[in-house]
């Protein structure tokens, strides 16, 4: 039984960072058609500036906020200056623009912040909550619930706001939502925003627990577009529940058969989910069936 | 109210100026982050050495077949192959504080021959590629020799590069064979592995639970467990951990459950962290012990919401020197206290492997005025070479991999400014 409920608690641990991270790649494309796999970027970016700041005595909660903005500036800054002028490119010109952002994001922390392994402290540094045996720490009750709002709140948002039916609109059809008077850039702009402040929100609940080098981007964002593309890159709230159904079934087979499965278990969901939308005729992780 | 329309030339011109700024910045910090792949040259004379006597070598004047005559007072420069930038930057860092350490105490003591040394570093950026580039920029050292202070892969890709050329190297699982111009200086996992099951036995315990990445590392280091733990007598238990996950508690639940009285964690970098941060969330007490590669100061700072109590780790490169004869005892306890002050750190794995490699450096060119390879190989293969107290020997037979460097167990200090320290006792 302990068993058992311990890999729901570290299942859910480690699936909140993958539903955060796929949210985060589903709406930069819903709104501009675009894998960004640069989205780990802003993890790291929030993550090595909070830690940063929170070494050099800046209380936490300042910190956070900080390396948040930073990260929702980085993604917007991406936004404007990247991709804005090259969104006639092919998509698959612009996902190579997009890994080669983030291994210049790499680059440029490698510099200035070295390749040391930063950490900061627990939001919530209480005991953990026991269950049956099993444990899991207040930061990790803290990750699981916020996402879970996160996801529900977007759910929300872009069903029942004038705003986010505007944002699904122009994902879904951009000729006739401009002809209508959305302004499509204005929404590209908050959906990439929207991207970064995720990113910076789950590396100041994350890296306590996991840590965050320069170079920590690009694994979370894999991840991350293992459950975007589960989630057919068009609905957050299907991206939350797939990074913790994915997170889940990684979870049970390391836990009951063994771990060195547990990669194999996500890209064999991802071959099989691609190969039954294609199958379709329906896009699929941003590829259509010829 | 409505904006007023801008004309196509200026918005062409407003987003061509934009487009220049951003790629003129692009430019300038892509040039910054690519300079350091440059070679930089680094004259090791005694600054900062506060302590002139030779507190590095086994003793003063050890006949280690010392040459006479030498370049008319030209100093001898060696090259190194490092990660300054990359994600073994940090290792680098401490790599290169060692080897400064080491540089200046030699040269405050008159060098070899009656020449200073010194090292010319070229970033190898934590790549195997990298590597390669600094090896061929080392094709024409007159000294033909040649230090790597990165792990795997990195080192193997300087290898192809450097066949005319006599390497020492640290990483601990190159295992070069015998009658190569490769020497590692410092010792196999197995003499860590030994050191690990030998204080579980005399801790009076008979199960080890090895938590361990599966990559190249964890798998090394647990084979290097397994066959020690059968030797002796003591069971091992596994779980293997998938690189990356940030949660593992499932997997120390299975060791506690399948009786694990110690754990050793058989990961590197933010595998280690992540794996302590789930042992603290199970609430566990029982002794945790990390790999060689996590006994470094900067891994202890990457643990911000505190070190755990039962924290240790099992290193051959900094132990419990109480046991070891006097000699050996003063030479560590003067390293500990003379590193400290010439660094500002205490001392570490990655420091002391750097001081090893010094050792092995000292006595290869003390043997070859004339810089032969094959008369330094034939003296490395056939003398004793002092360092830190202790007589090493290349005597692994099939191996160049350095015998007889002490293994303990070391325990984490309460803060991460309190570093690694000697321990003595039970687990």
């Amino acid at each position: 039984m302990a068993l058992f409920l311990q890999t729901i608690f570290s299942s859910l641990v480690n699936g909140s960072v993958y539903a955060l991270m796929g949210v985060g790649i589903v709406l930069c494309y819903r709104s501009s058609r675009i894998v960004n796999l640069a989205q780990g970027e802003t993890f790291m970016v929030a993550g090595i500036l909070t830690a940063k700041m929170a070494a050099w005595g800046v209380p936490l909660g300042f910190a956070g906020l900080t390396g948040i903005v930073a990260a929702t500036l980085a993604s917007l800054l991406f936004e404007r200056v990247v991709l804005r002028t090259r969104l006639s490119w092919a998509p698959e010109r612009l996902i190579i623009v997009t890994v080669g952002v983030a291994f210049l994001a790499e680059g440029v922390a490698d510099r200035l912040a070295g390749a040391d392994q930063y950490s900061f402290g627990n939001v919530l540094n209480g005991s953990p909550l026991i269950v049956g045996g099993a444990a899991i720490s207040q930061q990790g009750v803290l990750l699981v619930a916020v996402t879970l709002v996160i996801g529900v709140g977007l759910v929300w948002f872009f069903r029942r706001t004038l705003l986010g039916q505007a944002m699904t609109a122009s994902a879904e059809n951009p000729q006739a939502s401009a002809l209508l008077g959305v302004n499509i850039g204005l929404m590209r702009q908050i959906s990439f925003g929207l991207a970064g402040l995720l990113g910076g929100i789950s590396a100041f609940l994350l890296v306590p627990s996991a840590t965050v080098t320069f170079n920590s981007g690009l694994p979370l964002t894999l991840n991350g577009f293992a459950v975007a593309a589960f989630a057919n890159m068009t609905h957050p709230g299907r991206a939350l529940a797939g990074g913790i159904a994915l997170a889940l079934g990684e979870g049970f087979v390391g836990s009951y058969l063994t771990p060195t499965l547990e990669t194999p278990l996500v890209f064999g969901v991802l071959l099989v989910a691609g190969v039954v939308y294609l199958a379709r005729s329906e896009r699929f992780a941003g590829a259509r069936r010829a | 109210m409505r904006r007023p329309r801008v004309s196509l030339g200026e918005a062409v011109r407003g987003r061509s100026r934009l487009c220049a700024a951003a790629a003129a910045v692009t430019l300038a910090v892509v040039a910054a982050a690519c300079s350091s792949g440059s070679t930089a040259s680094t004259s090791a004379g005694p600054a900062g050495a506060s302590s002139p006597s030779p507190a590095v070598s086994g003793a003063a004047g050890a006949g280690t077949g010392a040459g006479t005559g030498g370049g008319g007072g030209s100093a001898y420069e060696i090259g190194s192959i490092i990660d300054l930038t990359g994600a073994d930057a940090t290792s680098g860092a401490a790599q290169q504080a060692g080897m400064g350490y080491f540089l200046s105490q030699l040269n405050a003591s008159g060098g070899i021959n009656g020449h200073q040394v010194k090292v010319t570093y070229c970033d190898a950026a934590s790549t195997p590629q990298g590597a390669a580039q600094c090896a061929q920029q080392f094709a024409g050292l007159s000294t033909h020799l040649v230090v790597t202070q990165s792990d795997d892969p990195v080192t193997r890709g300087a290898l192809p590069h450097l066949t005319n050329d006599l390497v020492i190297a640290v990483d601990p699982v190159l295992l070069p064979k015998s009658g190569t111009n490769v020497f590692q200086a410092t010792a196999a996992g197995s003499v860590v592995a030994k050191a690990l099951v030998s204080a579980v036995k005399s801790s009076g315990f008979t199960t080890i639970g090895v938590l361990y990445t599966t990559d190249t590392s964890g798998t090394a280091q647990l084979t290097a467990a397994q066959n020690a733990a059968k030797a002796a007598g003591v069971t091992v238990v596994s779980q293997p951990q998938t690189p990356g996950v940030t949660d593992v508690t499932p997997q120390l639940l299975k060791l506690k459950s399948s009786g694990a009285q110690v754990i050793y964690l058989a990961s590197i970098g933010a595998n280690t962290a992540a794996a302590v941060s789930s042992y603290k969330t199970l609430g566990l007490t029982v002794p945790v012990v990390t790999g060689a590669a996590a006994v470094t100061n900067s891994f202890l700072k990457s643990l911000p919401n505190g070190i755990p109590a039962n924290l240790y780790g099992a290193s051959e490169l900094i132990g419990d020197t109480s046991s070891l004869p006097s000699a050996q005892s003063q030479a560590w306890a003067q390293y500990r206290t003379a590193f400290t002050k010439f660094a500002n750190q205490p001392v570490d794995t990655q420091t002391t492997s750097a001081i090893y490699v010094g050792c092995v450096v000292q006595a290869a060119l003390e043997s070859s005025p004339a810089f032969s390879v094959s008369e330094m190989e034939q003296h490395l293969t056939t003398s004793t070479i002092p360092c830190l107290g202790v007589q090493e020997k290349y005597s692994i037979p099939g191996l160049n991999v350095v015998a007889g460097q002490p293994a303990a167990i070391t325990k984490a200090g309460a803060n991460a400014a309190d570093g690694w320290g000697p321990y003595q006792g039970k687990l």
